[in-house]
Order: structure tokens, then C-alpha cells, then sequence
């Protein structure tokens, strides 16, 4: 199976039947596991949960399909952006890619400690200027090549910042980066 | 108030708590394990902050595999609509943080 890097804008998408980029990112998403094995951070199910949640404070109950809603019923908000988040994470293929281990910066004398993956990011976004998150699934998919020997083939999202660097990205990384179409269009799914 | 809880720990961890009973680290086999203990429960705070949270994950899991695939996504459907784009939800969440 090929191995890909899965941002969380294609997981999300995958579920929005009217979104742009659903029937790309949902070919993806349903070939993971079949064709493809799918890396992605658990920083995706916080941003997952994140979309979930704002979008349940700003929904009303009412508005929700009537099955679901009658088995909804018990579960509170919280635990239903839990459901929703956990069943898009479901997926066979779809791997939440932990770095493990803690790691310690010095700035100026001062010990600063940290998860590992953390100041990887750190690193990678004073170097290339990325944002905090996206810094953070770089330095994933980074030490999944570098350090794990994980051959990532594409790195697959429609963020707009990682597909403006797409070079860069693509030359370090030793990969494709590509949005949902072109990964769809170059794989014919 | 105190409970007396009897416990079965290997034998080269009570070898070390009987070291430091005799190192003068602790009264008795007793007061180092409940010192251990309290300080282990306060360092790891987050076992029992979640807590809450997760215990419920079993009655989640069971709703959710009541739903079936179609039913889940015509309530994603329901949820995720509106005038903004899978890009553009994420983004929010990355401009908010990033």
C-alpha cells in the first residue's frame, strides 16, 4: 500500500457532501486502508473537534436529520462533537502518528520542556516560517520519513500554505504535495 | 482517615522501599508507600482530569455504531452546512491557535 500524509482538511471534507472538495477527499478517504495507508498527527483530532464543536454551539438540535437526532438524544454536546470526531478518525489505514518523548530547550539559561514533536515544530517553523499547526504536522510527517523510514509518497491537503510551498515542502519531505484533486487526478481515483 | 488496602508488589520494589525505610527516607513500609502514592497521584494530575470525559466513551461508542454510514453523513451534512469550506473551517482553527 502507498504511504500517504493526510491533512485534516481532507478528513473533514470527506464529510461535507457539499464541499468542493468532498468527492476527491472522499475517494481518499474511502480508498485508505484498500490502496493507501494514511498518516496523519492526533493534532487533527483536535482540530477535528475544534470545527465540531463550533459548528454544534452555532447549530440547532432541531435542525439535525430525525434518526440521528432520536439517537443523539442522551449525549450531550460534548460528547456528540466526541462521536462525530471519532467516527471520522475510524477508519482502518487512517494512523495517528505519535512522536513520543519530551524534549527540553534552553533559552537563555531557562529550561523550557516540551513534547518532542513540539520542538520539532518549533524548528521546522523558524526555518521554513510556518504557522503553529502547520509546523506541527510537518515536523510529523517529517520525522515520519526521516526518523521512522516511513516512504511517504505525497503529503495530500488543500491548505492553501502548504500548497504555496509545495517545492520546498515536497524537496525536504522527498515527497509529492499535492490538494485532493491533483492527488485524485495523478492516482485516477 | 485512613483505609488499610492490602497490595501485592513485586519483589524488587519492595527491596528498594525497605532500602529506604532503612536509609531513614520514610518511617515504615507504610509511610512510604502512601507518601509514594499521594506524590505519584499529584504529579500525574491529568489521570484523573480527563476523567470525566472519557468515561462516557463506551455509551458514545455504542451510539455511534448505531449509526450507519448514510445516516452519519447526511448529519454531517446537517452540521458541516453553511457558507464556509472544509479549507476554510480548518483555517479558522489554525488562524485562531497559529
Amino acid at each position: 500500500m502507498k504511504k500517504v500524509y493526510i491533512d485534516t482538511n481532507i478528513l473533514i471534507a470527506a464529510f461535507m457532501p457539499e464541499d468542493i472538495f468532498f468527492e476527491s477527499s472522499r475517494k481518499i478517504y474511502n480508498k485508505l486502508g484498500v490502496d493507501y495507508e494514511g498518516y496523519t498527527s492526533p493534532l487533527s483530532l483536535v482540530e477535528i473537534a475544534g470545527v465540531i464543536s463550533t459548528r454544534l454551539s452555532e447549530f440547532p438540535t432541531e435542525l439535525m436529520p430525525i434518526k440521528a437526532r432520536k439517537k443523539l438524544q442522551n449525549l450531550s454536546s460534548d460528547e456528540t462533537a466526541m462521536l462525530i470526531t471519532y467516527y471520522i478518525a475510524d477508519r482502518d489505514g487512517l494512523n495517528f502518528f505519535h512522536v513520543p518523548g519530551d524534549a527540553k530547550i534552553r533559552i537563555r539559561g531557562k529550561s523550557v520542556f516540551m513534547p518532542t514533536i513540539l520542538s520539532h515544530a518549533l524548528t521546522h517553523s523558524l526555518k521554513l516560517g510556518l504557522r503553529a499547526f502547520d509546523a506541527y504536522h510537518y515536523a510529523t510527517a517529517y520525522d515520519l520519513v526521516h526518523l521512522y523510514n516511513i516512504p511517504l509518497l505525497f503529503l495530500i491537503s488543500n491548505d492553501k500554505h502548504f500548497l504555496k510551498s509545495k517545492k520546498t515542502i515536497g524537496k525536504s519531505l522527498n515527497l509529492t504535495v499535492s490538494s485532493s484533486d491533483e492527488f485524485a487526478q495523478i492516482e485516477k481515483l | 482517615m485512613t483505609e488499610v488496602v492490602p497490595i501485592r508488589i513485586p519483589k524488587d520494589v519492595l527491596e528498594k522501599i525497605e532500602l529506604l525505610v532503612r536509609l531513614g527516607k520514610y518511617a515504615n513500609k507504610s509511610e512510604a508507600l502512601r507518601t509514594i502514592i499521594i506524590e505519584h497521584l499529584e504529579e500525574r494530575k491529568e489521570l484523573l482530569a480527563y476523567e470525566g470525559l472519557l468515561s462516557q466513551d463506551k455509551e458514545i461508542s455504542e451510539v455511534a455504531e448505531s449509526l450507519d454510514e448514510k445516516e452519519f453523513l447526511e448529519l454531517c451534512k446537517v452540521i458541516f452546512s453553511g457558507r464556509k469550506t472544509s479549507v476554510e473551517l480548518i483555517e479558522e482553527q489554525r488562524e485562531e491557535i497559529g
